[in-house]
């Protein structure tokens, strides 16, 4: 009998602990927030914190994250991404990835990468971009841990997963940019020539097109303007499909329902413009302008206002032919949203 | 470093040029001590208590630590040590100005004075101007000033200070002052400097703050003497600073560093109604940012060249002041003059008149101000009213990108109502209204810059309390600040802003002090209390800081005749959390050590 109650407690000691180390880990569908959107907040720069808004038709929770974990999400957040029931958050001035639950909100790991920039998720891996140095990082999506990295020759952006490859747009504010091809066994590295400032990608019709926003001057020096590229094959690289007439035209935000194409005609400022493969520049807009950042999610565009940065933005929903919807309240400087 | 040793090179040239130039009228001249405080402000300055522990700590300590024990002071700083943003009695930082002896010597290219830079020993205890008051006087701002000087103290003799704590700060003051021939001097090097590396507890977080080191260096050389019938003044100011910031505790590893070189010289000559005063200032100061994958270096210079004519008898004042201003560097090239005139009114014996103009770009800006101040025994009482502007700043105008070269001034109008009681019981309750028209605020614009726009209306009110009571040995004093301030309409009327209060701005804030004299030495208490400040302009909980309250103990004392004086100080009694800025914590229970040797009097 002693002996049974002494293997017991050790039963019961051995489960406690077990359970004590665990990390939260995605709990299935089940959650406060599973039916819930989430808006990524950027939060004031240098001083304050990031936030994540939570909202449907009938709850709105702002700062949900500091309020399920105790502490805030750190300075700047820079990209979301959501995989299978997991949140993977870039933290650009905290030097930080999060992995947090999607259903709970609650924070499971945190690893260090200067300056991360964008995420994108392939089985285990989830690949982090960055403005520190030349490497894009691959951890494992379950802990953080780095894994590899693979060497791009230059700062990277945004990534995307297309037919088994990795893309990632090479290239910050300053040049030279490339459109880099990742093998996602082997982790070679390819580059194409693409336009300046890489800066969103966007699948239309089982083809990958690279929206780049063009280098911009601030009146300092001369601008080059925005353009669309396709990617053609690992042999052909990407052609310049659509770009504007005027050099100090830029764009943002590329994002398409898988027949036509919507982004913003301005860095900061935009207005959503609507384009297909094969149309020239589109020189119409949909709406007003204002907008810092642009997401399409069940043909509605989410149009992310930072207004003047200092104080909480929000985020409007057109239809794709440009009528308003609904507007969501948001933190300051919101930019983007996970459905 | 390479651009340090360059710019040194060229300071210290100025430096052996000015003080080259100084000498023969030096040499020449003959010692006067009995020039006297401009007579100006007599109407308009709020006096201070002083306590001995703040004697001795205005010796080493920076304007705005000092100050800190005046609620109307209202202070932003990341730690202790770095660059600070102040502002006195319900202003912005850009609102209020420094003066030097009347010369406006606050930066047109950043509108703002890192009072962390100025020795508190320039201040004497009517530097202060509250209100309207300050806006009457000072010749680019709208409300409050502070007025420095650069005073010689009686006498000849020595004086040596050492401070060191336990944050890591460290301070050393040298002065000797007295006569060479018939010339009155002082010379004085002050340098402070500290690594800021403590522990740190808000909220849920808690590590040991780094990163946040910081060293300055102060020297002031000041020369009186007489030339016929006229007294003249020579000072030479020059500061270097070196600061680091590691960017608030959610960003570790982030380091940019401020380098600022200053150098100022003042030379006035005066006699019984006739004022001349040539003021020259050139600033060097490069920020070097690591938190991009580029390291950003940004050089700057700024320059200010100024001339006043001051005339005065019993009854009325006139300043005209001509300033050449140039600000170049990294993101500025830009060049402005600024003919200023202010005159000063004797109406009666209790009725004063302020009316003064500039002009600034092509255009023409006049404010007025109007004061009244009557006694009835022990009780005395103030009414002010008036018209004030804020003139842009260079890096408003002219910055790039985003500089808005058709920015106006703001425009406000004031009225200022004090009610004081003196003798060992004193109160005093002193309340602005203000209603600003126009206000300067950096906005996005319609190309993605940034660009600062005539954008608000604001109203704002500040009321400050204050008693004070002497009893033989115990002398206590309570000083309370009330703000309010609501944005009545912007440019686009965004119903977020509208109807909020402008951001940073503490609702109280208030300081309590008490000293007592003991057998042996001199004991004080001194209790902090600065309410909730938002940090957003729509006023939400996100960016809000709560109130904080904090406290300090001190204990002085001196012997062989003050030879020498002994401080010991415990910072943060009760290790509160406090915070300027979100995120960047203040330090918790701090100890002081402060020595200091006077030779004999």
């Amino acid at each position: 009998m002693k002996k049974s109650a002494s293997l017991l407690a050790a039963l019961a000691l051995l489960v406690g602990l077990t359970s004590a180390c665990t990390k939260e880990t995605p709990t299935g569908p089940s959650g406060f927030y599973t039916d819930l959107h989430l808006i990524l907040n950027e939060g004031p720069f240098g001083s304050g914190t990031a936030t994540i808004t939570a909202y449907s038709s009938d709850t709105i929770v702002q700062s949900a994250f500091a309020a399920e974990n105790g502490f805030p999400l750190g300075n700047v957040a820079q990209h979301m991404i959501e995989s299978d029931s997991m949140l993977y958050i870039a933290m650009n001035n905290s030097n930080t990835i999060h992995g947090v639950n999607r259903n709970t909100l609650k924070h499971s790991w945190s690893s260090t990468i200067e300056q991360p920039r964008y995420l994108a998720v392939d089985g285990n891996y989830l690949f982090v971009s960055n403005w520190k140095d030349s490497s894009i990082y691959v951890l494992d999506r379950t802990n953080g841990a780095k894994i590899d990295s693979i060497d791009v020759g230059h700062y990277s952006e945004q990534l995307i997963v297309f037919n088994n490859k990795l893309f990632a747009g090479i290239g910050t504010y300053e040049g030279p940019w490339t459109l880099a091809e990742i093998d996602l066994g082997s982790f070679d590295v390819k580059h194409h020539s693409i336009g300046d400032v890489p800066n969103s990608f966007a699948v239309i019709a089982n083809e990958l097109y690279v929206l780049c926003t063009g280098d911009e001057n601030w009146g300092i020096g001369d601008d080059t303007p925005a353009s669309i590229w396709k990617y053609e094959g690992s042999s052909n690289g990407a052609m310049k499909v659509a770009a504007p007439g005027n050099i100090g035209s830029h764009a943002i935000g590329l994002s398409t329902d898988g027949t036509d194409a919507y982004f913003l005609n301005a860095t900061y400022d935009g207005a959503i413009v609507k384009w297909a493969p094969g149309q020239n520049w589109p020189n119409s807009t949909l709406t007003l302008p204002g907008g810092y950042n642009l997401n399409l999610h069940n043909n509605n565009l989410y149009f992310f206002d930072a207004k003047d940065y200092a104080s909480s933005g929000e985020v409007r929903v057109y239809s794709t032919t440009g009528s308003l919807l609904e507007t969501i309240p948001a933190g300051v400087i919101p930019r983007q949203l996970i459905y | 470093m390479l651009l340090w040793v360059k710019h040194w090179c060229s300071m210290k040239n100025l430096i052996i040029s000015v003080i080259a130039l100084l000498m023969p009228v030096a040499l020449y001249g003959q010692a006067d001590t009995l020039w006297t405080a401009n007579v100006l402000g007599g109407a308009y300055r709020s006096e201070e208590v002083k306590t001995s522990s703040d004697s001795l700590l205005a010796t080493i300590s920076s304007a705005s630590s000092y100050l800190s024990k005046d609620s109307r002071f209202i202070l932003k700083q990341y730690t202790p040590g770095s660059v600070v943003t102040s502002s006195f009695g319900g202003a912005s930082s850009e609102q209020s100005r420094v003066l030097w002896d009347g010369i406006d010597i606050s930066s047109m290219a950043s509108g703002v004075f890192d009072l962390s830079l100025v020795p508190a020993s320039m201040l004497n205890n009517t530097a202060l101007y509250d209100g309207i008051n300050g806006g009457a006087l000072a010749p680019m701002g709208s409300v409050g000033a502070l007025n420095v000087a650069a005073e010689i103290p009686k006498g000849r003799g020595t004086s040596t200070l050492f401070s060191a704590s336990s944050i890591g700060d460290r301070g050393l003051f040298a002065q000797s002052w007295g006569n060479i021939g018939t010339v009155r001097y002082q010379s004085s090097l002050r340098s402070t400097g500290g690594t800021n590396s403590y522990p740190y507890t808000l909220g849920s977080l808690n590590g040991v703050l780094e990163g946040n080191g910081y060293n300055d260096l102060t020297y002031l050389q000041s020369f009186q003497g007489k030339l016929s019938r006229w007294n003249w003044e020579s000072t030479l100011w020059y500061t270097q600073s070196e600061k680091d910031n590691s960017g608030s505790i959610l960003t570790p590893g982030y380091i940019n560093h401020l380098e600022d070189d200053m150098l100022r010289f003042k030379y006035a000559i005066r006699n019984r109604t006739n004022q001349w005063q040539v003021y020259l200032g050139r600033e060097w100061q490069a920020y070097t940012d690591t938190n991009s994958p580029w390291t950003i270096t940004d050089t700057n210079t700024y320059t200010q060249a100024t001339v006043q004519y001051s005339r005065r008898n019993e009854r009325q004042e006139l300043f005209i002041t001509s300033n050449y201003f140039r600000a170049d560097g990294t993101n500025r090239s830009a060049t402005a003059f600024l003919p200023h005139v202010l005159y000063n009114l004797s109406l009666t014996k209790n009725d004063r008149l302020v009316i003064k103009g500039a002009g600034y770009q092509g255009r023409v800006h006049v404010g007025a101000h109007y004061n009244r101040a009557t006694k009835t025994g022990k009780w005395g009482k103030q009414f002010a009213a008036g018209t004030y502007y804020r003139l842009p700043t260079l890096n408003e105008l002219y910055w790039r990108p985003g500089g808005n070269p058709a920015l106006d001034a703001e425009r406000s109008y004031g009225v200022k109502y004090t009610l004081h009681r003196m003798g060992k019981t004193a109160l005093r309750i002193s309340t602005d209204q203000l209603y600003y028209d126009r206000m300067i605020q950096w906005a996005p614009g319609s190309s993605g810059n940034w660009s600062p726009q005539n954008y608000y209306a604001v109203y704002t009110s500040t009321t400050t309390a204050s008693a004070t009571r002497n009893w033989s040995k115990l002398t206590t004093d309570i000083n309370l600040t009330h703000q309010y301030s609501r944005v009545l309409s912007t440019a686009s009327n965004d119903p977020s802003i509208v109807g909020k209060s402008l951001i940073y701005r503490p609702m109280i804030q208030a300081v309590y002090t008490s000293e007592y004299h003991l057998p042996v030495g001199v004991i004080q208490f001194r209790g902090f209390y600065t309410g909730l400040r938002h940090t957003l302009r729509d006023n939400t909980a996100a960016g809000e800081i709560p109130a904080q309250f904090w406290c300090a103990l001190s204990y002085s004392v001196a012997g062989a005749n003050k030879r020498w004086n002994l401080l010991v100080l415990v910072d943060n009694v009760f290790n509160n959390e406090r915070q300027y800025y979100q995120y960047f914590p203040m330090p918790g229970r701090s100890y002081q050590l402060t020595l200091k040797l006077n030779s004999k009097q």
